[in-house]
C-alpha cells in the first residue's frame, strides 16, 4: 500500500519535471520524423523492372564475390573494416600482404607469382579481366573457404566483411519475382502486417530509449539534493529498497507511457492495411515489442542513471551512458537489418524480412534477458549504496562529487 | 571546468579504439569530425553556468562589483579556447595518421558544429536550472541529425561536412554564437 502511494507520488514528481516534457517532445519529434506512415501492402506484380535486392545465400555466389572484392582491395592495398561500426581503412605492410597471397594460393590453385602479377595489373589498369582467371578451387569446401577468410580477417585486424559471419555481405543479388511474393506472403501470413511494422517501431524507438531515460533518472536522483530534502527523506521510516524501487518503477512507467500512446497510431494504420488484404492484425504486436524489446533497454538505461548519480551526486551518468549509446549505435551502423549481438540497441530497420527476424530471434531473446539481468543487478547495487549513504556509512558525495559536480 | 576537460580527454583517447583514425580520405575524415568530434562542444561548452548553479553561490557572485555577465563571458572564452585546442589537436592527430584533408576548412567546420551544439545547450541552460535537461536538448538535436533529419533541418543540419560541403557551417557558427550570447544575457535577467 505504501509502495502504491509512493509510486503515484513519484509519477507526480516526474510530471512536475521539465526534463520529462523535453523527453516527451523529443520522443514525439523523433517518432514523427523517422517512422513516417504505414505504406499499403500489396501483392507484387510480375514483370517489374526491379524487386529490390537481397543477400544471396548461395555458397558459390558468396565465395566468388568475396574473392572478387578481396582482389580489388588487395590491388589498392586499402581494406575497409568496421571494428565497432566506424569505417576503418586498413593499409597492410609488405609482410602482411605476403601472408594474404599465401592464403590465396591455397584457395585458387595459382602460384604466388601469378597472383601478384595479376593483382598488380588489375591495380594499375582497373581492368577486371586481369583477375577473371582467378577463381576458387572446385574441390574447396565452404568451411575451408570460411576458415581461410577468417585468417585474412585476423591479418586485417578484425571487423572486416571477410569474417565468416559477415562474409554474406559481399554477395548482393537482385530479388526475383518469387522472392518478392514470398516477402509479401510472410508479411500477411506470419506478421499479420502489424508484426512487420512493430519491429521497425521498436528499431526507431530503441535508438532514443537507449539514452533519453537516463536524463529523467539523473534529474530524479539529483532532485532531493537540489531541493535540500535528501536528509529529510533519509530519516523517513520507508526502507531504502522501497524508495529506490518505487522511483525506478515510476520512471519506467512514465517513460513507456508515451511509447504506448505513440504505438496506437501505426497499429491503427496496420489495421486498415490488413483489412485491405482481407486479414486481421495481431493487436498485441506493438505491446509485445514494447515489453519484450524496448523495456530491457529502458531498464538498463535508468539503472545506469540511478547508480552513477547515487555514486557521484552529479550528471556523470549522462556522459557515460551517452558514450555507451554512441558505441551501441555506431556498432550497428553497418548492418541495420538484424544486428543483435550484445548490443544495447538491437537494429531491425526494415518492414518485413520475416526470415531474417526468425534467424536472429534467439539472439534477440538472449540479448534482452542479458540486459534485464544486468539492469536488475545494477539496481540492487544502487539500493545498497543508497542505504549506506542513508546510514552515513559512505560519503561518495564528499569523495567523488568534489570532482564531478552536479 | 576540470571534470569536463577530463571527459573530453577520455573521448579523445577513446577515439582510436572505436573508429578508424588512420589513412582516411576526405569523406571519412569528415565523418569522424562531424559525428564524433562535434560532441566535444556539448561536453566543454554546455556546463557554462554549472559553477554558479547553486542559488546561494549565484547570489554571492551577484553581490560582487564585477557583473556576472562579464564572468560568464570570460568563462566562455576559456571554454572556447580549450575547445579549439582539443579540435586542433584531434585534427593534428588525424593528419599524423596519414588522413588527407584541408586542415583549416575542417577546423572551421568542426568548431562550427561544436559551437552550435554548445550554444543550444547554453540557451536552454539560461531558462532551466537543470543540467540533465540542458544536456538533453543538444544531444537530441544530434540524434535527429543522425536519424537523417536533413530534410527537416536544412541549413542547420550538423553533418553537412560529411556530405561534402562546409558552406552550410556558417549558419551553425552564427546561430551557435547568437545562442551563446543570448544565453548569457538571458541568464542575467532570468536566473533559472
Amino acid at each position: 500500500m505504501m509502495g502504491k502511494t509512493l509510486f503515484f507520488k513519484e509519477c507526480k514528481e516526474i510530471l512536475k519535471s521539465i526534463t520529462y516534457y523535453i523527453f516527451l517532445i523529443c520522443v514525439a519529434v523523433f517518432f514523427v520524423s523517422q517512422m513516417g506512415s504505414v505504406a499499403a501492402v500489396s501483392k507484387p506484380l510480375p514483370g517489374a523492372e526491379s524487386y529490390g535486392w537481397k543477400y544471396s545465400d548461395d555458397e558459390a555466389d558468396i565465395m566468388a564475390s568475396a574473392l572478387d572484392n578481396l582482389l580489388f582491395e588487395l590491388s589498392r592495398n586499402s581494406f575497409g573494416t568496421y571494428p565497432i561500426g566506424f569505417y576503418k581503412q586498413v593499409t597492410l605492410s609488405e609482410d602482411e600482404q605476403e601472408e594474404i597471397y599465401e592464403i590465396l594460393v591455397e584457395l585458387v590453385g595459382k602460384t604466388k607469382e601469378e597472383l601478384v602479377e595479376a593483382v598488380k595489373i588489375y591495380g594499375s589498369s582497373m581492368d577486371h579481366s586481369a583477375v577473371e582467371s582467378i577463381y576458387i578451387r572446385q574441390d574447396l569446401s565452404y568451411e575451408e573457404f570460411c576458415h581461410a577468410f577468417n585468417r585474412i580477417d585476423k591479418i586485417l585486424g578484425g571487423g572486416s566483411y571477410y569474417r565468416d559471419d559477415k562474409i554474406y555481405n559481399h554477395a548482393r543479388v537482385g530479388k526475383t519475382y518469387q522472392d518478392a511474393v514470398d516477402d509479401y506472403r510472410y508479411i500477411i501470413e506470419k506478421d499479420h502486417v502489424s508484426g512487420a511494422y512493430a519491429r521497425i517501431f521498436a528499431d526507431y524507438m530503441g535508438i532514443i530509449l537507449g539514452i533519453l531515460p537516463v536524463f529523467i533518472a539523473v534529474t530524479r536522483a539529483l532532485k532531493d539534493r537540489r531541493a535540500k530534502v535528501d536528509q529529510v527523506i533519509y530519516s523517513k521510516a520507508c526502507s531504502s529498497a522501497v524508495i529506490v524501487i518505487t522511483r525506478y518503477v515510476a520512471i519506467i512507467a512514465m517513460t513507456l507511457l508515451p511509447v504506448f500512446i505513440l504505438s496506437i497510431n501505426p497499429l491503427l494504420q496496420t489495421i486498415y492495411v490488413a483489412a485491405d488484404n482481407g486479414i486481421t492484425v495481431d493487436y498485441l504486436a506493438f505491446l509485445k515489442v514494447i515489453l519484450g524489446w524496448l523495456l530491457p533497454t529502458v531498464l538498463f538505461t535508468v539503472s545506469i542513471g540511478f547508480l552513477l548519480t547515487e555514486m557521484t551526486n552529479g550528471p556523470l551518468a549522462i556522459l557515460i551512458q551517452g558514450l555507451f549509446w554512441i558505441i551501441s549505435v555506431f556498432a550497428a551502423s553497418t548492418n541495420l537489418i538484424g544486428y543483435v549481438g550484445w548490443n544495447l540497441i538491437p537494429r531491425f530497420n526494415t518492414v518485413g524480412s520475416y526470415t531474417v527476424f526468425q534467424s536472429i530471434f534467439d539472439d534477440l531473446v538472449r540479448n534482452r534477458i542479458f540486459y534485464t539481468i544486468i539492469a536488475i543487478l545494477i539496481l540492487a547495487g544502487t539500493i545498497i549504496i543508497y542505504d549506506k549513504k542513508r546510514r552515513g556509512r559512505i560519503h561518495f558525495d564528499r569523495a567523488l562529487s568534489k570532482h564531478i559536480k552536479g | 571546468m576540470l571534470p569536463h576537460i577530463i571527459v573530453a580527454v577520455g573521448l579523445f583517447f577513446l577515439a582510436p579504439f572505436i573508429m578508424g583514425v588512420r589513412n582516411l580520405d576526405l569523406y571519412y575524415t569528415a565523418k569522424v569530425l562531424d559525428t564524433y568530434v562535434s560532441l566535444f562542444g556539448i561536453v566543454l561548452l554546455v556546463p557554462l553556468f554549472l559553477p554558479d548553479q547553486d542559488k546561494d553561490i549565484r547570489e554571492l557572485i551577484r553581490s560582487k562589483r564585477e557583473s556576472i555577465v562579464v564572468l560568464h563571458f570570460i568563462r566562455m572564452g576559456q571554454a572556447l579556447l580549450v575547445l579549439s585546442i582539443f579540435v586542433a589537436s584531434f585534427l593534428a592527430f588525424l593528419q599524423k595518421g596519414n588522413c588527407i584533408f584541408p586542415f583549416g576548412r575542417y577546423f572551421y567546420g568542426t568548431m562550427s558544429s561544436c559551437i552550435f551544439l554548445g550554444g543550444l545547450g547554453i540557451l536552454i541552460y539560461a531558462f532551466v536550472d537543470n543540467i540533465a535537461a540542458v544536456y538533453m536538448v543538444p544531444l537530441m538535436y544530434y540524434i535527429l541529425c543522425y536519424g537523417g533529419g536533413k530534410k527537416y533541418l536544412g541549413k542547420f543540419y550538423l553533418f553537412s561536412m560529411f556530405n561534402g560541403t562546409v558552406e552550410d557551417k556558417i549558419y551553425l557558427l552564427i546561430a551557435g554564437l547568437v545562442m551563446i550570447i543570448a544565453g548569457i544575457l538571458i541568464r542575467k535577467r532570468f536566473p533559472g
